[in-house]
């Protein structure tokens, strides 16, 4: 029986007035699932668009996807969560972040596609979700633990069974509910959450972390502790042997044989390399690990790239919360910090900056008495001392934590450092006061994609090949595995864009038409294949096959990803209709902004990303006199009126107006959202 | 909850054959019975009289990535859809807790004496007379659960399949309708096919068995190049 | 920063420090003074850094040191210094020329793969610590070091 991989109702939670409702997930159908499914009901329930993410009215989505819950590989296991988020600097842009893990899954066996949490409730509270039976459960005593503790304490009250006896679990009151071994999935606040800060997370497992945004702080201020879901459900899949062959295929051919490796790290213990190789256990990128562990993976994964350690601390948390305390000076203590921010529930990318902190100290201007009065102790800077003070200080609002509970942006604005650390890039804050995280001068999707967007954009996708792959071979003293060429090539064909200069990162090829068809393609393929259809951004889209056996390094994409859509969901999706569906979704996304202020003007950098040349090496493909070579990219800046040309070439590909960077009409209305033209009409602000 | 009351019915049966053979593991004895032992010396007659199965599922559980793909894969195969709860073989793992403790699998030890076939009052779980694979007869089963309860082992590893209303378990892939290859003893097994971390393996040897189950250690030196762990106990670093 | 390396007999040894440039060499730096320094992980990009000391900078630099993973106080990680920025640094901030010319010397392609780089300098940084400590004395080496642990590296 075909039902499109959905289970055909979402769930519908207004906490201020306790209701309870499902909506019918069919009519949502048109926008895939995910990311997309929740703008739509964004804009439906949500009347006023420009409400400030602490208000009621905020709408938070956790959705699933089609795939989710089901043997496609390294796609199942994702929860996609759409939200007005606290922390975007100047204006808490709606936006988006997702987590791993089993929550998806859980939620799909439990018969929900997604759910949709609206209101506030006047005491602390939490949602239990055991198949079709929803409860707003009081959180009184939940209130003040971390997110380790919540969870187990929920684990404890919704299946004692599984947890304490190892005996299968019934779920509801006869055995025709079903049975399960599996613990509720839970997602959680910590300390940082329940006292609102704008950079607190929610957290699922040990390491899963919707973060970006500061979901944790909506959570907190509707006074949500936590949603509990467990499911004996089932999801149909149209064409079970169609899948099951598919992937069989697809992990014979381009996965990582652990057994047999085609391609192995020239170093043992070097976990990095699967950036390159997709092996287990890659995670921790940066960090060889000291103790014995296990690879972990969110549920159908193919890859597996977390661990669980023999100590059982910084479990499942090998991606960047994992380099909070980069600086330290040896493993365990890292990963101590690590655990101190996911029992907090606070989000590593905004508190990143400790050594931007220490600088000020260096620089005589934060300390005691100094002019930026802090007791922290920043003569233990490199300490795990210094980390636990640190953290303390926001998640309980102390010191200059009450500032940086605020997030990094408004602190450094309110202590008059804003604008100076940003020129300089003392504070290297590129977009929308994130934390720089790839070059923005240089591997351009990156910057573009999130100064066009809402957030950091986090999409690996393109990265691991033209970024890390010559990065990390030269590490170990290697060649390139592919040539620059080649890799540009394909992953021209890959994308279905064609043209490879959209893949050039030289001065001239991060302003060239070409690269307005790779950013357009990036914005929607990321909106519907990644984020709407939640393929895992740390193993999609394969465009070159490291692990080949034959030579033969294309990748499994597009073919692979409209495959295995289309065998659970018995349609006949192409990889291009999917990206016109993205374009829809992105575009809905850009009238919301633009409804909550959003405007060309705003779209642009922080001015060290113009102003101060790179010094640190990358390793993009760039076109240079007329030959491809991977570059360093050294002492490079972005020029402000080529970037502003860009931009008006980008907004007219998207039919957007290029005065302002605001929908039009008729492109509404060609991607069915002639009522979002209507209410942009209303506001103003139609694009011309 | 559902197999609580398998612990007093297996006390009261006393004594049994079903101790002699398939409780050594499950009730805590750690004993270890080799292959060739038990069918050659050990076995009476009349436990005889159920042929032993002709393949079992190993599992080297330091080396599963707890993915869940053999569910995801073991439920599809046999019911074209998607239900973790319905997978035969299951992992059960706890985020919080320390490698290698962090983790189980549950799979079917298709037990040299069956308890849950010998439970059945109907026949419907039985031994596949071609493969000796212990399995449910979906037609004949009348929803007792006896052999859900009969299975020493926790958690159980007979099921009730709350959708389609009988009994399952591990068939070795004989009876995977959803599935195109040849599945059975005699065939392929869908969990040892997918695992993506090579953590399933199969043998037409009885195992040796221990208190943990059917284990077994497949990882090799470049597992260790990995930086994982290759002995036994999993508590040394590769190299 | 000694005890952690092996192959450093095929570094040529420079003339002995006196006991002025010793200490200068090893001192910890002001803020004006600080050598800024690259860490490389996939999850996170290129994160700057700033090290304060030839200690914290001789760590950072050996820190792709792959094979001491195992080691439960090592730390190994994916480092980057601009070798011509740190010839620069240790003859006009560290005050050691002669330490500035043997890098120098070395002529260390900047288009070689990292690994080469580092494999190149990191034991003609170890070698001439290790000559700081002869001068200065065991009794300095403590201090250094425990100075640098509360250092930022």
């Amino acid at each position: 029986m075909a039902t499109g991989g959905y289970v055909g109702k979402i769930l519908y939670v207004n906490l201020t007035d306790g209701r309870i409702e499902e909506i019918e997930t069919s009519k949502y159908e048109q926008f895939g699932g995910g990311h997309g499914m929740g703008s739509a009901l964004f804009w439906d329930l949500v009347e006023d668009k420009t409400v400030d993410g602490y208000h009621p009215d905020n709408l938070i989505t956790m959705m699933t996807s089609p795939l989710s819950g089901t043997l496609v590989p390294s796609a199942s296991g994702r929860t996609e969560c759409n939200f007005i988020g606290l922390i975007a600097y100047p204006i808490g842009w709606y936006t988006r972040s997702n987590f791993g893990g089993r929550f998806s899954g859980e939620l799909k066996y439990a018969g929900w596609d997604g759910i949709a949490i609206q209101g506030k409730s006047e005491t602390p509270v939490w949602i239990n979700i055991a198949n079709d039976k929803v409860t707003i459960e009081d959180a009184t005593d939940l209130w003040g633990l971390d997110t380790y503790e919540t969870q187990e304490e929920i684990w404890s009250t919704v299946s004692k069974g599984n947890t304490d006896d190892g005996t299968w679990y019934g779920v509801g009151t006869g055995r025709d509910s079903g049975r399960t071994l599996q613990k509720p999935a839970v997602a959680t606040i910590g300390k940082a959450g329940e006292n609102l800060n704008r950079n607190a997370c929610i957290l699922h497992d040990a390491g899963n972390a919707a973060g970006q945004g500061g979901l944790g702080g909506v959570f907190g201020s509707k006074n949500l502790k936590a949603v509990s879901v467990i499911g004996t459900g089932s999801v149909e899949i149209a064409d079970p042997a169609a899948l099951i062959a598919a992937r069989k295929e697809f992990q014979d051919k381009f996965a990582y044989n652990v057994d047999a490796p085609e391609m192995e790290s020239p170093v043992p213990n070097f976990p990095a390399y699967g950036a390159i190789t997709l092996s287990p256990g890659f995670g921790p990128l940066y960090l060889p690990t000291h103790v014995p562990s296990r690879p972990q993976g969110c549920i159908g994964c193919y890859k597996n790239c977390r661990r669980r350690l023999s100590t059982g601390v910084s479990n499942e948390d090998q991606c960047v919360e994992s380099l909070f305390f980069i600086n330290g000076s040896n493993q365990i203590d890292q990963n101590k910090a690590t655990d101190l921010l996911d029992k907090a529930g606070l989000n590593v990318y905004d508190v990143f900056n400790h050594s931007y902190l220490y600088a000020l100290n260096q620089m005589g201007i934060m300390g005691p008495g100094m002019e930026i009065e802090s007791s922290l102790p920043f003569e233990k800077y490199g300490t795990i001392e210094f980390m636990e003070a640190y953290v303390d200080c926001i998640i309980n609002r102390t010191d200059i934590g009450a500032d940086l509970a605020e997030g990094m942006a408004r602190a450094a604005k309110k202590w008059g450092r804003w604008e100076i650390d940003t020129a300089s890039g003392l504070l290297d804050r590129p977009n929308w006061g994130f934390c720089q995280h790839y070059e923005p001068r240089l591997e351009v999707e990156w910057s573009y994609g999130s100064i066009l967007g809402d957030r950091d954009i986090n999409e690996h996708g393109l990265n691991f090949y033209v970024h890390w792959h010559s990065i990390i071979r030269g590490m170990v003293g290697q060649e390139p595995a592919i040539s620059a060429e080649d890799m540009v090539n394909l992953i021209a064909e890959g994308t279905g864009v064609g043209d490879p200069m959209g893949w050039d990162y030289s001065e001239e090829g991060i302003y060239g038409d070409p690269k307005v068809q790779a950013i357009s393609w990036h914005r929607h393929y990321t909106r519907f294949w990644k984020q709407s259809l939640a393929f895992c951004d740390w193993a999609w889209p394969n465009f070159i096959n490291f692990n080949s056996a034959d030579g033969d390094m294309s990748g499994a994409s597009p073919e692979f990803e409209v495959r295995f859509y289309n065998a659970v969901t018995g349609k006949s999706l192409t990889w291009e209709e999917g990206l016109e569906i993205g374009h829809k979704i992105w575009t809905l996304d850009k009238a919301i902004w633009t409804l909550q202020g959003r405007h060309r003007d705003l779209e642009v950098f922080a001015d060290y990303v113009y102003d101060v040349p790179t010094e640190a090496p990358d390793g993009l493909p760039m076109f240079i006199d007329g030959k491809w070579e991977y570059n360093a990219g050294l002492g490079r800046t972005l020029d402000r009126d080529k970037f502003e040309d860009f931009k008006t070439r980008f907004y007219a590909n998207e039919g957007w107006d290029t005065a302002t960077g605001w929908p039009t009409r008729a492109t509404l209305e060609a991607l069915d959202l002639g009522y979002v033209a209507d209410e942009l009409e209303s506001n103003g602000k139609l694009g011309a | 909850m559902a197999d609580i009351d398998k612990k007093e019915s297996v006390a009261k049966a006393g004594v049994s054959r079903r101790e002699f053979f398939t409780g050594v593991g499950g009730l805590g004895v750690g004993a270890v019975l080799g292959g060739a032992l038990l069918k050659g010396i050990l076995l009476p007659d009349e436990v005889l009289a159920i042929p032993a199965s002709e393949g079992y599922l190993l599992v080297d559980t330091k080396k599963c990535g707890g993915c869940q793909t053999c569910m995801l894969t073991c439920s599809l195969a046999h019911y074209g859809r998607e239900n973790t709860t319905l997978s035969r073989i299951q992992v059960v793992q706890n985020s919080f807790a320390k490698f290698p403790d962090d983790l189980s699998i549950d799979q079917c030890r298709q037990c040299p004496y069956p308890s849950c076939v010998d439970a059945c009052p109907t026949g419907a779980m039985h031994a596949d007379p071609t493969t000796g694979a212990r399995m449910v007869d979906e037609e004949k089963c009348i929803g007792c659960e006896r052999c859900v309860n009969a299975c020493p082992f926790t958690p159980s590893r007979v099921q009730w399949n709350h959708e389609d209303q009988h009994a399952q378990k591990c068939d070795l892939c004989k009876n995977t309708p959803f599935w195109s290859e040849e599945g059975g003893a005699d065939g392929k097994q869908a969990c040892v096919e997918m695992c993506p971390m090579h953590a399933i393996t199969f043998t037409k040897d009885i195992p040796v068995q221990t208190d943990s189950g059917y284990e077994t250690n497949l990882r090799n030196s470049h597992w260790g190049h990995l930086g994982f762990p290759v002995d036994d106990a999993g508590e040394k670093m590769p190299g | 920063m000694t005890e952690q390396v092996a192959d450093i007999e095929s570094v040529v040894e420079l003339p002995a420090p006196d006991q002025e440039l010793a200490e200068r060499a090893t001192r910890r730096v002001e803020w004006a003074d600080r050598f800024r320094v690259f860490r490389m992980a996939a999850g996170a990009g290129t994160l700057a850094d700033d090290l304060y000391s030839m200690a914290e900078i001789g760590r950072f630099v050996l820190g792709t040191r792959w094979e001491m993973a195992g080691e439960l106080d090592a730390k190994v990680t994916f480092n980057w210094v601009d070798v011509s920025k740190l010839i620069t640094w240790i003859e006009n901030v560290a005050g050691d020329k002669e330490l500035a010319d043997a890098i120098a010397g070395l002529n260390i392609d900047p288009k070689a793969p990292y690994k080469a780089q580092v494999d190149l300098l990191g034991p003609l940084l170890v070698s001439r610590y290790t000559q700081y400590m002869e001068v200065l004395g065991p009794e300095t080496e403590e201090s250094a070091d425990s100075e640098e642990s509360e250092g930022s590296e």
